[in-house]
């Protein structure tokens, strides 16, 4: 094990967050077997007071866990030097089997949580607290993939070791590797490029129309959560190479340091914002609820208008990235 | 219309000290009409009258007014229709020391957002229909018995409530002065709000003011 202040803050956060939504999984079983409103029985009453409790608990807690993502990947980032052979995060996350897996469960996590922290403030503006059920049974998902980030992590961090020969960034993404990453950065620009360009231009013109026109909400997200894998693979593919200035440079992680401008900080945080609330624009446009017919398209404007301007600063970081680069592909 | 079905109220549920003080109560209390709790003390009038009010939340069974379920309704919800259709008297006034007259009327209104000068000229204006327009700058601590319930008389009709909810307001009273607050609800009842008054003060059913009365006694309505 490695005692950095950052590991051991996201080793308390990730065991918090863990065991505050194990409890409320508990309590979501109970509340979903449980819960008629019509009913004004005890059990109805004392379920509908231990809601708030339980809402307000796990909304803390995931607020707090979104941060992580970037926490984590700055941690693994700073650790790289510790480890022969690694050069930036990809080191330290090969450094044992645990640490890629980590990050899978992280990155699901962030997503998730962002669905159900949307879903949960929508609820709460409804008098009548429509999306109860929704949101307790996306809970019930959330609780698992909480206990399984926090055990991740706790094998990572606990089986790194120092003297560990690890490999860096150019064996998963390099011209002699092999594997998904391999492919992705084999990709050429001519194909890459203009896939990227295309959902990234139809993702903003969906999120644009939706704030004109107030319609395909559902549409918009789904461009956004396909958009999203694409724009990672294209930072592989051109991206990356066109902020390194070199052609065999693919690794998104060594975007993060220094020495590259901290690009990573400019181009992940907005693609990663930009898309849930794409998301939670989707989720938003889907209720029907007639305690949520004003409140709702407030917040899915809300939301859109957030998903543009992230998604949107995205592209232009991105164009302004890859015009001022010497690299030609 | 407010409706109560099967409400019962539970203090300290489940610890030695606990107490039932509204028992399977189902009531429905129609609109623009005076309608009086009667029981002695202790009987539960007054957290009968929270319940309805929205200031406290059943242990079992639910309230409704207009049809709409408001003992299941979030907190903010709950706390804006308490401020926007009840308007409450309370046995000891509750009027806030160290601060005007005009201070404690505007104070339920200041959340809602109207501008200042509408809410100030509004209690005012409550303040002159109640006879206290002379003592709108004097702290309340200064008032007399009569005048501090009609201070807040006026402050619970500052938002202008459908409904107003008094406990006990003739309890500090004396006949002379009870007969004046009494007026007052008359008034407020015959220009169509729903006044619910809980006493057991016998004064309170001898005039006009009440159209029903309820008989409550240990939590539970009397037939």
């Amino acid at each position: 094990m490695i005692f950095q202040p950052p590991a051991l803050a996201l080793l308390l956060a990730a065991s918090l967050n863990a065991l505050a939504l194990a409890a409320a999984g508990a309590f979501a079983f109970h509340l979903l077997r449980n819960w008629r409103p019509d009913q004004g029985s005890e059990r109805q009453i004392a379920l509908e007071r231990h809601t708030y409790l339980v809402s307000t608990l796990v909304g803390l807690s995931l607020v707090l866990s979104l941060p992580a993502l970037a926490l984590f990947v700055h941690t693994a980032d700073a650790m790289a030097p510790f480890f022969t052979g690694a050069m930036c995060a990809v080191g330290s996350l090969k450094a044992n089997a645990w640490g890629l897996p980590a990050l899978y469960a992280m990155l699901a996590g962030f997503f998730v949580a962002a669905a159900w922290l949307v879903l949960n403030h929508l609820d709460n503006l409804g008098w009548d607290t429509p999306l109860i059920r929704a949101k307790y049974r996306l809970l019930l998902g959330l609780a698992p993939l909480a206990l399984a980030q926090a055990g991740l992590l706790w094998a990572y961090f606990l089986n790194l070791e120092p003297q560990v020969i690890t490999s860096c960034c150019g064996s998963l993404f390099g011209p002699a590797a092999t594997g998904a990453a391999a492919e992705l950065a084999a990709l050429p620009v001519g194909l890459a490029a203009p896939v990227f360009t295309t959902t990234l231009a139809l993702t903003l013109a969906a999120g644009l129309a939706f704030l004109v026109r107030g319609r395909l909400g559902r549409g918009f997200a789904l461009l956004a959560s396909l958009h999203f894998p694409i724009a990672l693979g294209a930072v592989v593919a051109f991206i990356a190479p066109y902020i390194y200035e070199q052609p065999n440079h693919h690794c998104p992680f060594c975007l993060l340091q220094a020495e590259h401008g901290y690009a990573g900080w400019v181009l992940y945080p907005p693609l990663f914002l930009g898309t849930a609330a794409a998301l939670g624009v989707g989720l938003t446009s889907r209720t029907r609820a007639p305690s949520l017919a004003q409140a709702g398209p407030l917040l899915a404007a809300r939301l859109a208008r957030v998903a543009v301007a992230c998604l949107g600063f995205f592209a232009l970081a991105v164009a302004v990235y890859i015009g001022r680069s010497n690299l030609v592909l | 219309m407010i409706e109560l079905h099967q409400v019962s109220k539970v203090f300290n549920p489940g610890q030695g000290n606990e107490y039932t003080a509204i028992h399977d109560v189902s009531l429905a209390i129609e609109p623009g009409r005076c309608t009086a709790l009667r029981g002695p003390s202790g009987s539960g009038k007054t957290t009968l009258l929270g319940l309805i009010g929205g200031l406290s939340r059943p242990s079992r069974g639910r309230v409704r007014l207009d049809g709409r379920d408001i003992s299941a309704l979030p907190e903010r919800f709950l706390t804006e229709l308490r401020r926007l259709r009840f308007g409450f008297v309370f046995q000891q006034f509750q009027l806030i020391r160290g601060l005007s007259v005009l201070e404690n009327v505007m104070l339920p209104a200041i959340p809602t957002g109207h501008p200042y000068r509408q809410v100030r000229a509004r209690a005012l204006g409550l303040l002159e229909d109640l006879g206290l327009g002379h003592r709108a700058a004097t702290e309340t601590q200064w008032l007399s018995g009569g005048e501090a319930q009609r201070v807040a008389i006026a402050r619970a009709l500052i938002n202008d409530p459908p409904v107003i909810l008094a406990d006990e307001p003739t309890a500090h009273l004396d006949s002379g002065l009870s007969r004046q607050i009494l007026a007052v609800l008359a008034d407020l009842g015959a220009q169509g709000r729903t006044v619910i008054l809980s006493s057991h003060d016998p004064l309170v059913f001898e005039v006009r003011l009440v159209e029903r009365v309820i008989d409550i006694r240990d939590g539970a309505l009397l037939p």
